[in-house]
Formats: structure tokens, sequence, C-alpha cells
């Protein structure tokens, strides 16, 4: 227990305080319904056990985490198999139902890769300036990535790449070849689309997103009704549960993907951007404990990590102001949800671990 | 270094370094995340929030019950041409009627006890509406209030009353054209009624519609900030009550007596353009229009003065003698021969005198109407010289009078015109008006070279306290001759009643002017000008030295009468002594021989 002092309380208060947001934004959207303080229960539920999770993820030993990559990436590979052969929701096999709650084994893939690339640099990482070492990481991602288009998702697969990326460069491999990987990857994806791969609804989302007057009706009816709240928010907002918007439930999906609207809309800027701002110091902080990690895994998983938090949190709060295209991704413990919710306690607690272990060396 | 006991990271000490500088590197990447997402905060919840609250104000507010209340037209002496009574009616969802306790048959009874109405009658509604489960019907439109009152005293599922405004025309008739109409759910449709609806109509209200899509109210939500209606504008016309009442007679006298397919008055004040009177023939009524043939309809609701566009013939003369007298190629005292025939351009060119009208000064050429002289000066001050002087008079182009419809007229460039089109141009055909038009280009030439502004409305009112939100003056667009022009145009106008064409207007102590015109018309489909059809009209300003009243009237294809002397001059006559009576203008000797009829 000496040990938890050590934690960084910076980054436990930021998320801390980011449930507590987040479980006000929920309810303050979802009060209007039948049972007014159902998902708020679910949630502050769901953030107890994820603080468990995170406790519990500190008292494990960073070196025992690597040796766990292998059996939790082959469970992950096991779940995403499952939850393609199990019922869909809205046309899509996301999540496997456990009695009352919905397993979403995406989420936990996001961690598996990025310990599994940990351990593989942890193992190879003689070979860093090799372009074969890049290929044989991205066959980590590959397995993962492949199976989750096939739900079909391509949002999260775009989230697997980016880590990768954000791994390889921290670990040091060349600059030029990780353009080249991106560069492959746009085309990859034109070319999808030029030969319909890209699924009708995705390209609309996109489609959307570039000219949003088109159909305000359709496609662009999430986007136009997430920047009117946003929007009408202005510099101090409607009121807490005020929001036209949000307690209107002219957002479909708010609780979820579009949270960060009854921040904005309710609390006006003044909140959204305390919002921005405490995830500008939570990534500040993972990327603090990659800095000062004391081994190439520490250092690249923090990374990856950091990476993931980041990504989410510009995709989600993006396609809500109009920034990038509408795409279903939670927000980081803002969102109401589960799997996503517990994945990220559990990532935070292996920052944690990381952190606490980062001058053991010293001595 | 803290590192440097770990074996691995000493031999990597270099990559080490390197690795750290790739974290801050991500951290770079971060922190502009951070900003970007920031930046976009501000300007869609700073910079552009008008934007978001404007889309937000439109999603989240209703309409307030209350409709507001239409403004009035009202004439120059605030008498009222156009209100609006509110009124009630009954409505029903039959649907809700026929599944209500009471049933249809019951419901209908009491409805009918209640306000007179015919139960039958209102059965049959309810019954038909409930077979097409329609979920709105009118029971009655446009009951008094008071009729409607003892519904409130019972709870009828189903059944309500709205406030709805009833359009009436106290003037009837009278100036209905100007005025126009509205349709039973006062929607305008023609006249100052549609022009003007943008003022006349008044904001309906609205109230924050704060509720959830479940349509229960939200919660603790923010209910004050209804806008409550706001009421229409009273807009007060530049007409003249009593004056339009003399039109409105005088034309139907004419209507009688001549018989035209149809016949127009206007008068305008020269020195303002306020248009004091505008009448149409045929008329409508605009509380209902009476049965007819679509064509027979349309005829009646065409505002002529405004809409109609024709040529004017030898009206044209007194807007030609002042070109004339604002050319450098004319020289007082040139003068034309007419022996009633002449070629011009390689065609003949009759006079409709056909003895001639011998030597032919200016003034002998307006006051006895002689075209080849016309021809002859037209030619003499050449194409562009009269092009321009009618186009800085307005011709060719809408006179922007406040009134829908108003048709452009025609006039050709000079490059366009032949010898012959110049020649015809003199005697005004080849030009094609409209009333207003034409009326405006003569009072500019005799009130001292002013062109005005054609005016028709003079002031908005609030209506609920009379106040006055905007007087409109009169607006002088240019001025288009010389004072001394226009002295000798009026003049000429006083030769041609005194001595001239246009002897029947001549009023007994008081020097008039005017001009007689007498235009063939263009018939359409090949036939062309057809001999007989003729629209017959005579200009008049009065009194000649400072002309109050400018008078123009026109009849088309009078059944009897041949010339605009003997049609339309007696009736603008008659306009000018009631008007001239009326300013106490008109002299005593002229009182008593106007009175026995002379």
């Amino acid at each position: 227990m000496r040990a938890l002092r050590r934690a960084d309380f910076q980054m436990l208060t930021v998320v801390l305080l980011l449930c507590i947001i987040g479980a006000i934004a929920i309810y303050s959207c979802t009060r209007a319904g039948r049972l007014p303080t159902a998902k708020v229960t679910m949630q502050i539920a769901y953030v107890v056990i994820g603080l468990a999770i995170l406790f519990g993820t500190m008292m494990v030993d960073a070196g025992k985490l690597r040796r766990l990559a292998w059996p939790i990436y082959l469970t992950v590979m096991g779940l995403l198999v499952i939850v393609l052969m199990v019922g869909q929701i809205r046309e899509t096999n996301r999540w496997i139902p456990l009695g009352p709650v919905h397993l979403q084994p995406s989420e936990l893939a996001k961690l598996a890769v990025i310990l599994m690339l940990g351990a593989f640099v942890a193992r190879e990482g003689d070979e860093k300036g090799d372009f074969l070492f890049l290929v044989k990481a991205l066959a980590y991602v590959g397995g993962p990535a492949v199976l989750i288009l096939l739900q079909p998702d391509l949002g999260t697969p775009i989230v697997l790449f980016f880590i990768w990326l954000v791994m390889m460069f921290v670990f040091g491999a060349n600059p030029g070849h990780l353009t080249a990987f991106t560069l492959a990857g746009v085309m990859l994806f034109a070319g999808a689309w030029g030969f319909g791969i890209i699924r009708p609804h995705q390209q609309a989302r996109l489609s959307a997103f570039l000219y949003p007057e088109r159909d305000p009706q359709g496609a662009a009816y999430h986007l136009r009704q997430s920047l009117i709240a946003v929007g009408s928010g202005h510099l101090w907002g409607q009121g807490l549960f005020h929001g036209r918007q949000s307690q209107g439930e002219f957002i479909p999906d708010q609780e979820t993907d579009f949270v960060f609207t009854v921040v904005a809309e309710e609390l006006g800027f003044v909140g959204a951007a305390s919002v921005v701002v405490l995830y500008g110091l939570l990534l500040y902080r993972g990327l603090a404990v990659s800095a000062a990690a004391s081994s190439p895994f520490d250092r690249v998983v923090a990374a990856g990590i950091t990476a993931m938090l980041l990504i989410q949190i510009y995709a989600n709060i993006g396609m809500t102001i109009g920034l990038v295209p509408v795409k279903g991704m939670a927000l980081p413990f803002l969102s109401y949800g589960g799997s996503s919710l517990i994945t990220n306690m559990l990532a935070v607690g292996i920052l944690q671990t990381i952190h606490m272990r980062r001058e053991q060396i010293v001595f | 270094m803290a590192y440097a006991r770990d074996r691995t990271l000493r031999r990597d000490s270099a990559l080490h370094s390197l690795a750290e500088t790739r974290v801050r590197g991500f951290l770079g990447i971060a922190l502009a995340v951070v900003v970007g997402l920031s930046l976009k905060l501000v300007y869609v919840q700073v910079i552009r929030r008008g934007h978001y609250l404007e889309l937000d104000r439109v999603i989240h507010r209703g309409p307030e019950p209350d409709v507001p209340a239409p403004g009035g037209i009202y004439a120059r002496g605030l008498e009222p041409m156009a209100v609006s009574v509110p009124m009630v009616s009954v409505c029903a969802n039959p649907a809700q009627v026929a599944a209500s306790t009471r049933g249809i048959s019951d419901t209908a009874r009491e409805v009918a006890e209640r306000t007179g109405l015919s139960a039958p009658q209102v059965r049959e509604i309810l019954e038909r509406g409930a077979r097409d489960e329609a979920r709105f019907a009118y029971l009655a439109r446009l009951l008094e209030p008071e009729q409607v009152a003892p519904l409130a005293d019972v709870h009828l599922q189903g059944i309500w009353t709205v406030r709805e405004y009833m359009r009436v025309y106290p003037g009837g008739r009278l100036a209905c054209h100007v005025v126009g109409r509205c349709s039973d759910y006062h929607d305008p449709l023609d006249g100052i009624e549609l022009r003007w609806a943008f003022l006349l109509a008044g904001k309906p209200g609205t109230r924050p519609k704060n509720l959830d899509d479940y349509g229960r109210s939200i919660l603790g939500a923010d209910s004050t900030g209804v806008l409550p209606p706001e009421p229409g504008r009273n807009v007060v016309l530049t007409i003249d009550w009593s004056l339009q009442q003399v039109v409105e007679m005088a034309l139907d006298d004419c209507m009688e007596r001549n018989r035209p397919r149809a016949a127009t008055c206007v008068v305008m004040a020269p020195n303002t353009g306020e248009i004091l009177a505008l009448a149409s023939r045929p008329n409508f009524d605009p509380a209902g229009l009476e049965a007819g043939t679509p064509d027979e309809i349309n005829a009646r609701l065409r505002n002529l003065p405004v809409v109609r566009q024709y040529e004017p013939g030898s009206l044209f003369k007194v807007l030609l003698a002042a070109a004339v007298l604002e050319s450098p190629e004319y020289t007082p005292g040139q003068t034309y021969y007419c022996g009633g025939e002449t070629e011009i351009g390689g065609e003949p060119l009759r006079c409709w005198e056909e003895r001639g009208h011998g030597t032919c000064d200016l003034t002998r050429m307006v006051a006895k109407s002689c075209n080849i002289a016309a021809a002859r000066f037209a030619l003499l001050i050449g194409p562009e010289h009269y092009h321009d002087f009618l186009d800085t008079l307005g011709l060719g182009r809408r006179t922007g009078v406040a009134l829908p419809g108003e048709a452009a007229g025609l006039l050709r460039p000079a490059g366009q015109m032949v010898e012959r089109d110049l020649a015809n141009l003199g005697f005004g055909h080849g030009v094609a008006v409209n009333d207003i038009q034409m009326l405006s280009a003569v009072c500019a030439v005799v009130n001292g070279g002013r062109l005005m502004h054609p005016q028709i409305v003079r002031a908005v009112l609030n209506a609920e306290t009379g106040d006055v939100i905007r007087e409109l003056s009169s607006l002088e667009l240019r001025r288009v001759c010389s004072e001394e022009t226009s002295a000798s145009v009026r003049d000429m106008m006083g030769a041609v009643v005194d001595h001239g064409t246009g002897a029947a207007a001549r009023i007994e102590g008081l020097r008039v002017g005017g001009k007689t015109g007498t235009a063939q018309k263009w018939i359409g489909g090949g036939e062309g000008f057809v001999p007989g059809r003729n629209i017959l009209s005579f200009v008049m300003v009065a009194p000649l030295d400072e002309p109050r009243f400018a008078i123009l009237v026109t009849a088309d294809e009078p059944a009897i009468g041949e010339h605009g002397a003997d049609v339309a001059a007696p009736v603008a006559k008659a306009i000018a002594v009631a008007a001239l009576r009326q300013a106490g203008l008109l002299p005593e000797q002229a009182e008593i021989s106007e009175d026995i009829g002379v």
C-alpha cells in the first residue's frame, strides 16, 4: 500500500472530476424519460466498478502486465469472434449481451493491442529502424482490426492504426516509414470508397460533414442539432437542466456519443472549455508518465494509452462541433456506457502502475 | 542520469534521449488538439452564437395562439376603407366528436342550441368529417362573438372556437382597385392589401416551446420570453375620399352614357405627385365577387390605370410640345403646313382633319391636335433629343407606384427609330404608357418642370395609438424642363380648352388646360389598327396658372362618342369642377353657371 503514495494524484483527480461531470450530464439529458434516474444510476455503478478496477490494476506490477499481453490479446480476439456470431443491435455486431449489460469487445481490443505492441517492442526493439519491424508490429493490429471491420465498425480500426502510429513514433521508428504507411492507409481508404466497401451510411456521414446544408433532415440532422445545442450554449450556457436541446431529446444518443453537447449547451463555453482543459491535463499527465518511464515497454504503452485517449477525445468532441465527421465513438469518462468506461479506467490504472515504478531502477 | 544503471538503456543512451524527444513531439500534437478543439468551441459558442441561437429559436418557439389584429387602410382624411373586425369561428375535430361520450348528434344539437346554427347542418359536417376521419372542420366561420358566447358555458369534446378577423370595406366599391381585396381567410390578394401586406398583417407572436418530444413541458424550463403578436399598421392613402366619390360617380355616368368597354380616371396633385383619386371600370365589390365568366371577373379585377399599357395618341402632343421647346433645333415661330395629307418616310400620312389645319405653329399644333405638324416637329428635334426627353419623363419603365402589377410601358430606343417611327411618336403612336406614367409626365411639364414620384401611401400609423410611425413625403425625382417651357406648355393646354379641341372642358371664370386624345388601338391577332376601335382620353389641369389638380380620363371603345373631346373631356370637367369647389378655388360666376348646368 505504500506504493499508493507514489500514484499520480493529479491524474486521478482529473478522472474523478470528468466522471462526476459525465454523471451530471447523463442525468440531465435522460431525466425526461420514464425512469429519470435509471441511466445515471447505472453510470454511477460503472464508475464505482471502474474505480475498483483502476485501483486493482495499480496493484499489478507493470512487468506482469507485459507477460499478460498475450493471454489478454488472445482473449479479446476470441471475444471479437464471438461478437460476430451473436445478435445484432442497430444492424451491427458490436455488443455481446451479458445479462442486463452488453459488453463491447472492441473497446477492450484497444488496450489489448497496446499491451501487445508494448511487449513486441520490448522483445524485438533492436530492429526498430527496420521497415519489416513496423510491418510485424502492424500485423498485431491487423487481426483485431479486420474482425472489428466486419462488425462493421470503421472508427475503431482507425483508432488502432493511430495508436500503432504513435507507439512506433515514440519508440523511435523512422518518420519517413511512418509517413509512407499513413499515405498507404489513406489510399486504401480512398480505394475502399471507390469500390463501395465503405458503407453507404458512412459515406453519407462524411458528405453530411462536408456539406451539412444538403440534407438537414437526414444524415446532417445529427450534426446540425448538435451544433445548435453547442452554439446556443454561448458563454455561460442555458443553465444546468435548462438546455432546450438536451431536455427535449433533440439529439439522438446524447447520453452516449453526444454527451459533450449537454455540457456545452447547459454550461456554455466555460463548461465546455473546462472539460477540454481537463482532458488536456489528463493527456499531459499521460505523456509525463511516458517520458519518465523506465523501460521501452512502459514508455510505449503509456504513449499508446495516451494516444488512445487523445483520438477518442478529439474524434468525439470534434464531431459534436463539426470538426470531424460524425462517428460512433465514446467520450472517455463522460459518455454513458460500461465497456468504454471500464476500458478507460483500466487504461488509467496501467498508466498509474507505470508511473508508480518509474524510479525503481534508480536504486 | 537517473537511468544510468539500466544496462539496456546505457547501451542506447542516444536512443533514449531520442525517445524523450519523440514523447515531446507527441505532446505537441496533443496540445494542438486541445487548442484546436478550444478554438472551434470559441467559434461555435461565441462568434457564431447568433446563428445557432436563431436556429434554436426556430426549433423551440411555437406560434402564440393569439393572431395579430391586422391594420386598416384609410383615405387621406382617415376615412376607413378597409378594416378588420374580430369574429369567432367554430371548429371541430369530427373524429374526436364521434369518439366522445356525447356522440355526434348530441354534440350537434348542443352546438346548434347555443349558437343558433342549424343542427342538421352541423350534424352533417360532423358526420362527413368523421367518415373521412378528419381531424378538423369548420362548423361556422366568422360569427359575432356574442352569438358564440354561450358555447363557453359547456365543455364539448372536440369542439372549440378560434378568433379570426373579418375584413370589411366600408367604402364598398369605392376605390376598390386601389384598396384591393382579401380572401375569406384574410390573405391579401390585390391592391394596397397585397402590396402593403408586410405592414398591414402584423407579426404573429411566439412563445418558447419548452416541450420534450413526448409533449410534456420541460421541468423548470424557462417559460418567460413570450413575444406577444404585433398588431398590423394602419396605412393612410393619398386618396381623397370625397374626390374619389366624385370620380366614381363621373365614371359611372360615363359608362352609362357612352357605354365603353372600360374607363379609367386618375387625379393627381401636380406639385406633390400624390394620387388623389383613382378609379377603373369595370369594377368589383371587395366584400364578394359577383358571378361571371373568368374573363369577366378578370376584367373587373384589373386595375387598368396601373396594369394597362396603351398608345396614348394625341395626349402625347403635350409632351412633344415640351420636348420641342427644350430643343436647340427649335426657333420660336417655327411653323408647318398641314393640308390634310402628306408623305413621310415614303408613306402617306393623313391628318384626322381631312381639310387640314393650315399653317400650324407649336401652339396651334397642340390646340388643334394636328398630326402632320406634330410629325414635322418630331422630325425637327430628332430621335435622340426626343427620346432622351421622354426617357427623363420616366416613360418606358415603371414609375414604382406602390400598387401591384404596374405595366412598364414601351419606349423605342432612338437608334431603332426610322423616320416614320419618329413622326408617329410625335402624335403618340409607337409608344406605350400606363395612366400613371402619362399623368406623372404631364404633371412634370405643367408644374414647373419637376418630375414627382407618383405617391399612393401618405403615412403609416400605429394602429393602437394612431401615432404616425412614418410619414411619406413627396419625392421630386428630377427636373425635366425649365419653368419657361412649363409655362408655355400650360398656355398651349389653355388654348386647347379656349379655342381648340377641348372646348367641352371649359369652366366659366377660371382658366383651365387640357388635351384631347383619340388613339387607335392595336388589336392583336394580326388585325392591327381597326377603325373605330379607339381609346379616347382627356388630360386636364386646373387651375391653369397654378395647377392643383391633374386629371386623366380614358374610355375604351365607347359605343357612343368618337373623340376624347366629347367622351372624356366632359367627365374630366365634372371632376375638375367638384375638385375646385371642394378646394374653394371655383369663382362665384362659375359656381352659378355650373350649378344650372350651362
